[in-house]
C-alpha cells in the first residue's frame, strides 16, 4: 500500500510542478502592464471587420494609455498640457509617438520596430483633398516586422482590442454599452456633468481634461481607456479598409493618421470602438495620445 | 468658438450650448432657465449658456407655439440659447423674433461630421470674418447671403482636437416681428456647388447670442 501512495505522491508533485512552472512561464511572457491578446477573426458585431474575413495573429497591449511619467522616463520632457504622473501623455503627434516607441525600445535593448527618416519625405503622404498639406514634416517612416520593439498597434488591432477580441461581449464601447461606465468624454471629464448638445465654451468652461489611466471600467481583455480619456494613435493611414487578409496594415497611402476610441472632448459617438478619426500626422492636441504594442515574444 | 476667428467664437458657445446640467438651476417643470441649462422643451431641443452676469430662459409661449422661448441676461460675458433640433438637415426653419434687444447675433447653427463642418447662417446681426475666405453669395428666401469659409486647424471640435471647417452665409437683416424662414437645403446645396461639403448632421438650432458685458432680451419661436 505504501508504494502505491509513494507513486501518487510523487506524480501529483511531479504534476503540480509542471504546472506551476507553464503558470509561470506564461505569466512571464507577458511584459508588465501589458495584456496578451489571442487573435482571431472579430467576434464583435459592432465592428467594421466583422464578417469581412480578418484575422488577428496574437499580440501584447497596453493595459493602459502611454502615461506622462512613462513618456519622461523615455523622452526627458513632458508636452501635455494637463500635469500628472499617472495621466495620459497627450499633445503628442504621431511622429512623437513612433519616436517614443523607438527610444523605449532602445532603451530596454529590443530591436526598434520603425525605421525613421526625416530627410526624405514620404510619397505616400498625400495633401488633404481639402485643405492641401497640413502636414509640413511628411517624415519617412517604415517598419521591420520581425523587430521585437515597441509599436503602435494597427487600426485592425486596436478595434480588435478594444471589441473584446475573442472574449467580445460586441458592446458598442469598449467595455460597454453604457458610455459612463468606461469612458471619460466631453459630458463627464470636468466639474460638473454636461448635458445636451456638444458645445466647447462650456466645456471649457467646466474644466473637462484628460483622467489618471485606469480609473473607469476595463473591456473584456483587461485594457482600460480604449473608449474615451484620450484619443489613441494607430498606424495606419487613413483610407479604405481591408477585408480577407490577415494583420491588415492599412492604406498604403493618405493624408492623415488614424486615432480611435475618442477622448475627453469629444462627443459620445466619437469614442464607440468603431469610429474612424484622422489627423495629420504632425497634428497634436490635448486629448490626442497612444498606447503601445509588442508582438508576441 | 474655439480660438475661432471665423465667426464670433462665442457663437459656438451658444449654440447648442451644452449647459453645464449639474450647475444648471433649472426647474422641475423645465419652465425657466438660469445661467446654464438643457434639454427638450414642447418636442424642441433648447439650450442656454451664459458666462458673467446673469441670463434666464422662459418659455411664455410654448404651451401655444411650441418653439417659443425668451431669454433675458444682463451684464454678461457671453450669452448663447436658443431652441431647435438634435439632429439637423434639410428643412424650412421657421422663426419670428418677436422683441430683441441688446444681441449680436441670431443665426441657424450647427455640426456634421465626416466631412466635419461647423456652420453658420446668419439672420440677425453679423459675425467676423476677418480671417475667413469670401467664396461668392447666394439668393435664399428672398434675400442675399455672402458665403464664407474659414479653416481651424487643430481645434476643439465635436470629435475632439480637429482640422476642419466652418461654413458661413451672412445676411442679417431679418426684422424683428416678422416671420422669417431659412430654407437650409439651398445653402447646403450652395456650399456643396463650391466644393464646401457637408457631412451627417449632428444638432441644429436657431441661436441667439450676446456679449461684452450685454444687456437685453429676446422673445423668439421656431417652427
Amino acid at each position: 500500500m505504501k508504494k502505491p501512495l509513494l507513486l501518487m505522491a510523487i506524480v501529483m508533485v511531479t504534476s503540480l510542478t509542471s504546472f506551476t512552472q507553464i503558470a509561470r512561464a506564461s505569466a512571464s511572457d507577458v511584459p508588465a502592464n501589458f495584456v496578451w491578446v489571442k487573435g482571431g477573426t472579430f467576434k464583435n458585431t459592432t465592428s467594421n471587420y466583422y464578417g469581412k474575413g480578418v484575422v488577428i495573429s496574437d499580440f501584447y497591449i497596453g493595459k493602459y494609455d502611454v502615461t506622462q511619467k512613462e513618456w519622461l522616463d523615455v523622452m526627458g520632457s513632458n508636452p501635455s498640457k494637463f500635469k500628472g504622473d499617472s495621466l495620459p501623455v497627450e499633445m503628442v503627434s504621431w511622429y512623437d509617438s513612433i519616436e517614443y516607441c523607438n527610444k523605449r525600445s532602445i532603451k530596454e535593448g529590443l530591436k526598434p520596430y520603425y525605421n525613421i527618416n526625416k530627410d526624405e519625405q514620404d510619397p505616400n503622404n498625400q495633401p488633404d483633398p481639402r485643405f492641401g498639406y497640413l502636414d509640413h514634416m511628411r517624415w519617412t517612416v517604415t517598419i521591420n516586422p520581425g523587430a521585437n520593439g515597441y509599436r503602435l498597434p494597427t487600426e485592425a488591432e486596436w478595434e480588435y482590442a478594444a471589441g473584446g477580441g475573442q472574449s467580445s461581449q460586441s458592446y458598442t464601447y469598449s467595455g460597454s454599452n453604457d458610455i459612463d461606465d468606461v469612458a471619460w468624454y466631453w459630458r463627464n471629464s470636468g466639474d460638473e456633468s454636461l448635458s445636451g448638445a456638444w458645445s466647447w465654451p462650456p466645456i471649457e468652461q467646466n474644466h473637462d481634461q484628460p483622467k489618471p489611466v485606469g480609473s473607469k471600467k476595463p473591456n473584456e481583455l483587461g485594457l482600460y481607456d480604449m473608449s474615451g480619456n484620450i484619443r489613441e494613435w494607430c498606424w495606419d493611414w487613413n483610407g479604405e479598409l481591408q477585408a480577407n487578409v490577415t494583420n491588415p496594415q492599412g492604406s498604403p497611402s493618405g493624408y492623415g493618421r488614424v486615432w480611435k476610441g475618442g477622448g475627453w472632448m469629444g462627443a459620445d459617438f466619437s469614442a464607440a470602438s468603431a469610429f474612424r478619426g484622422s489627423l495629420a500626422a504632425n497634428g497634436a492636441g490635448p486629448d490626442q495620445g497612444f498606447r503601445v504594442v509588442l508582438n508576441r515574444r | 468658438m474655439h480660438a475661432m476667428s471665423f465667426v464670433s467664437s462665442r457663437v459656438q458657445k451658444v449654440l447648442l450650448c451644452a449647459l453645464i446640467a449639474g450647475g444648471a438651476s433649472m426647474a422641475a417643470d423645465a419652465q425657466s432657465v438660469s445661467n446654464n441649462g438643457t434639454g427638450t422643451n414642447n418636442g424642441y431641443y433648447y439650450s442656454l449658456y451664459s458666462s458673467g452676469g446673469s441670463a434666464t430662459m422662459t418659455f411664455p409661449q410654448a404651451s401655444s407655439y411650441a418653439g417659443n422661448y425668451a431669454i433675458t441676461w444682463s451684464g454678461v460675458s457671453d450669452v448663447v440659447g436658443g431652441k431647435g433640433w438634435s439632429t439637423g438637415g434639410n428643412m424650412s426653419v421657421g422663426y419670428n423674433v418677436g422683441s430683441a434687444s441688446g444681441y449680436n447675433t441670431i443665426s441657424v447653427y450647427g455640426w456634421t461630421t465626416n466631412p466635419l463642418v461647423e456652420y453658420y447662417i446668419t439672420e440677425f446681426g453679423s459675425l467676423y470674418t476677418g480671417n475667413a475666405t469670401y467664396k461668392g453669395s447666394v439668393t435664399s428666401d428672398g434675400h442675399t447671403y455672402s458665403t464664407y469659409e474659414h479653416q481651424q486647424v487643430n481645434q476643439p471640435s465635436i470629435i475632439g482636437t480637429a482640422t476642419f471647417e466652418q461654413y458661413l452665409d451672412a445676411w442679417g437683416g431679418a426684422s424683428i416681428g416678422s416671420n422669417g424662414t431659412v430654407t437650409t437645403g439651398n445653402h447646403f446645396s450652395h456650399w456643396k456647388s463650391l466644393g464646401m461639403n457637408m457631412g451627417s448632421f449632428n444638432y441644429m438650432i436657431l441661436a441667439t447670442e450676446a456679449y461684452n458685458g450685454a444687456s437685453g432680451q429676446v422673445n423668439a419661436t421656431v417652427w
